[in-house]
């Protein structure tokens, strides 16, 4: 090995490191290995315990019949009908008590509250 | 071949060379800080408005789309029609060709309002839009570049002949597309022409031999190779028949538009009447961009001399993004007539010419994307063999 | 994969395959003329075509109702800044060059083009036709490179500069910054049977001046009106068949 190539090996390596630091350090804040607990979550009062779909499978699925609500209404020109985002502040009244608690554990962030209202 | 020319890395560990490499890399990072700004905060902190969605990034986008054509295919005219002096600088110029594109892209992309959905051109196409057939022109053009490169590492000299054929031809047919985006706004006096693509050409080749001129000039120098000043000359010759046509170009243009009275308004708008972009117009572009380097290029006492080659071809450079500013701005700022014979008022800026003028954050932004390039170029001459040991026969 | 998905891929398939077998040079332009994806030229395309007679003579300078109305209906960002504030419809003042002449206002806003000049320069087909004739923008693929404000004749269209923070109606999505908006003829009130925000306010404030309903349906009041009075749109002379008419300019 000359000496450039351990060079490039080093530059490659420290590049690397630096793109991985943030990652890691938000890891190791967060507690790598910890198991969160699982979210509280505050259901609709009132209600039936059913949402559009059966639970289970609105908790897998729910993103994608808003994508497919979405796609259908804006681009397809349907009318507003159940799957749709506005829909859900229906019964979910508080977004911070359902939504964002769920997506904190599952650590997504969809951008669909930048424009769609819920409480 | 008949003295095949050998190539090889530079050693790259003078103090020169680093404090050269930290500090384009600074100016780079300066850049990106402000894109990151720029993403962060939303486009109110440049200064581009509703009335001028196009500003500093796009100019600094087409300018090294030109740059990056321009070198392509003079790095192509060596294996393609045999000039062999050119074979020297073949190899740089195909890789400047392909950092200049992915710059231009970068300037692109990180302007966008949500560069995050990046993937989104690729999934989604309009075929009748420009820029998504543009997209996939950038991307052909890049991976013509490196295959191209490829070739020419492994001395692979019929590939390498028939790929500079093909790379010339995407080449062409990228910054057309790119003139193109601009031409076929027909909403626009100013942006309407279909002279644009060749004089997008045109530029493109003026401007990228006067690039590889200061370019070549700068990196034999200071990697201490020698370079036969008959090489510089010959570009200079070229640069000289590529000016013509572009001035050619806009002379036509501007003609024609202002032969016809329904463009008189405009026209004197960007002629004659003495603002900030007639003063670009006829100081940079026209005087910097065409007259003055043609006069030392066709000037016998200068023609000939390195010094003055070197000094018109910075004015070329300079001219040229003059050239891009003109093509991109005016055109925006001039308000659009949307009731012939009546003046428009409203709280939107109808009716009035719009304000524009460089923010420092977009300064920073596209020189540090410019830069950001040749950090990269002078990256690449440590670790590939892109120089050739003797320029001299 | 949900029924729709399946249905639009055969449906791409099958033109994929006609087009293969019978011509392909007309599929090309057929293409081209609809302006590639987005478009709804499907069969089930319904017949409305929605469009908009604005009287400039029933119009009034002071009057701001229909802007207000619009600003509030569709949270277009406001920041009191001309040069990122949005501007779904705007009021213009016009004066004729001749001494001495009346000026006149009207609002301006977009012209949902049968051949809309945004759509067709849009690189990532953001900028649809919806099947009744609105020319929407989907801002969730938007991708906010602007040239769809560089091609509207009419500036139609506004950028978010800034983040907006607040909804004033908070049942109608507001926009992230990045994206590029416009009227979209408040297509969600259509929907619901309802007349846009901005014809609510203009009849409500008693100038009516703006009479809005379906430019195919012969009952229809706007359909008289433009057989009667032949109102003009915008520089016609550019041929994108605006579907905003005026009269008394």
């Amino acid at each position: 090995m000359s000496r450039d190539s351990l060079a490039a090996a080093a530059l490659v390596a420290a590049l690397l490191a630096a793109a991985a630091a943030p990652t890691l350090y938000t890891a190791a804040a967060n507690g790598l290995f910890k198991k969160p607990p699982r979210p509280e979550l505050v259901l609709p009062k009132g209600g039936d315990g059913k949402c559009v779909e059966p639970t289970d499978y609105m908790r897998a699925n729910h993103m994608k019949l808003l994508v497919n609500a979405r796609d259908r209404i804006v681009r397809g020109g349907e009318k507003l009908d159940k799957y749709h985002i506005e829909g859900c502040k229906n019964c979910h009244a508080r977004r911070a008590e359902f939504c964002d608690r769920c997506h904190a554990y599952a650590g997504v962030k969809p951008e669909c509250f930048g424009c769609h209202y819920l409480p | 071949m008949k003295n095949k020319i050998r190539f090889s890395t530079i050693k790259g560990n003078s103090r020169e060379y680093v404090l050269l490499v930290l500090s384009l890399g600074f100016v780079s990072f300066c850049g990106f800080v402000a894109a990151w700004l720029r993403y962060t905060h939303g486009h109110y902190i440049t200064n581009m408005t509703n009335a001028v969605p196009w500003g500093f990034p796009k100019i600094v986008a087409i300018y090294m789309i030109g740059l990056s054509a321009g070198s392509l295919v003079l790095s192509s005219l060596s294996g393609v029609f045999g000039i062999t002096e050119f074979k020297i600088f073949a190899r740089s110029a195909a890789l400047l060709a392909a950092l200049l594109l992915i710059g231009a892209l970068m300037s692109i992309i990180l302007d966008w309002g949500r560069p995050d959905r990046i993937l989104v051109p690729f999934v989604h196409i309009n075929p009748r839009s420009m820029f998504s057939l543009d997209a996939m022109f950038y991307t052909a053009y890049i991976l013509t570049c490196f295959v191209y490169l490829w070739a020419m590492f492994k001395e692979k000299t019929e590939l390498v002949k028939r790929l500079g054929v093909l790379a010339i031809f995407i080449a062409i047919l990228v910054h057309s597309g790119t003139g193109a985006i601009f031409g076929f706004v027909g909403a626009r006096e100013l942006y309407h022409s279909p002279l644009l693509p060749p004089l997008f050409i045109a530029s493109a080749l003026s401007s990228g031999s006067a690039m590889m001129v200061v370019v070549m000039y700068l990196t034999f120098r200071w990697s201490r190779r020698p370079l036969d000043d008959a090489l510089l000359i010959r570009l200079g010759s070229y640069m000289a028949a590529f000016l013509l046509v572009a001035g050619f170009f806009i002379f036509v243009e501007n003609v024609t538009r202002a032969y016809f009275p329904a463009n008189y308004e405009v026209q004197r708008f960007l002629l004659t009447s003495g603002n900030k972009y007639s003063q670009i117009f006829w100081v940079g572009m026209v005087g910097i961009g065409v007259v003055l380097p043609l006069g030392i290029l066709f000037n016998p006492a200068t023609r000939q001399n390195v010094g003055w080659i070197l000094f018109a071809s910075a004015l070329v450079l300079a001219g040229v993004l003059a050239e891009r500013y003109i093509i991109v701005i005016p055109a925006q700022v001039f308000p659009i007539d949307l009731f012939p014979g009546m003046k428009v008022s409203s709280p939107f800026m109808d009716g009035v010419v719009a304000k524009y003028s460089i923010s420092v954050v977009e300064a920073f932004y596209g020189l540090g994307i410019f830069t950001f390039v040749f950090f990269l170029y002078a990256l690449a001459l440590k670790f590939f063999e892109l120089l050739p040991e003797g320029a001299e026969k | 994969m949900t029924d729709m998905d399946r249905r639009g891929l055969l449906k791409a398939g099958i033109a994929v395959l006609a087009g293969a077998a019978l011509a392909p040079g007309v599929t090309l332009i057929r293409a081209f003329a609809d302006g590639g994806e987005g478009t709804s030229s499907s069969p089930s395309a319904s017949k409305i075509r929605w469009g908009m007679v604005i009287d400039a003579n029933k119009c009034t300078e002071k009057c701001q109702e229909c802007t207000n109305a619009c600003r509030t209906e569709n949270n277009v960002p406001f920041f009191g800044d001309e040069r990122w504030d949005g501007h779904w419809i705007r009021k213009a003042t016009l004066t004729p060059e001749i001494e001495g002449a009346r000026s006149r206002s009207l609002p301006l806003l977009c012209n949902h083009c049968e051949n809309p000049p945004c759509q067709h320069v849009c690189p990532v087909a953001a900028t649809f036709t919806r099947h009744d004739g609105i020319v929407m923008i989907d801002k969730h693929r938007c991708i906010g490179c602007r040239y769809c404000m560089a091609a509207c004749p009419y500036k139609a269209r506004t950028y978010v500069f800034k983040q907006p923070d607040a909804w004033s109606n908070p049942d109608v999505p507001k926009r992230d910054k990045g994206v590029v908006e416009k009227c979209t003829f408040c297509a969600h009130r259509l929907d619901q049977g309802r007349l846009p925000a901005c014809v609510e306010a203009c009849n409500k404030s008693g100038e009516k001046a703006m009479i809005f309903g379906d430019l195919n349906d012969p009952k229809s009041e706007i359909y008289k009106y433009i057989r009667e009075l032949s109102p003009k749109g915008i520089r016609e002379d550019m041929g994108l068949k605006p579907k905003v008419y005026y009269s008394g300019i």
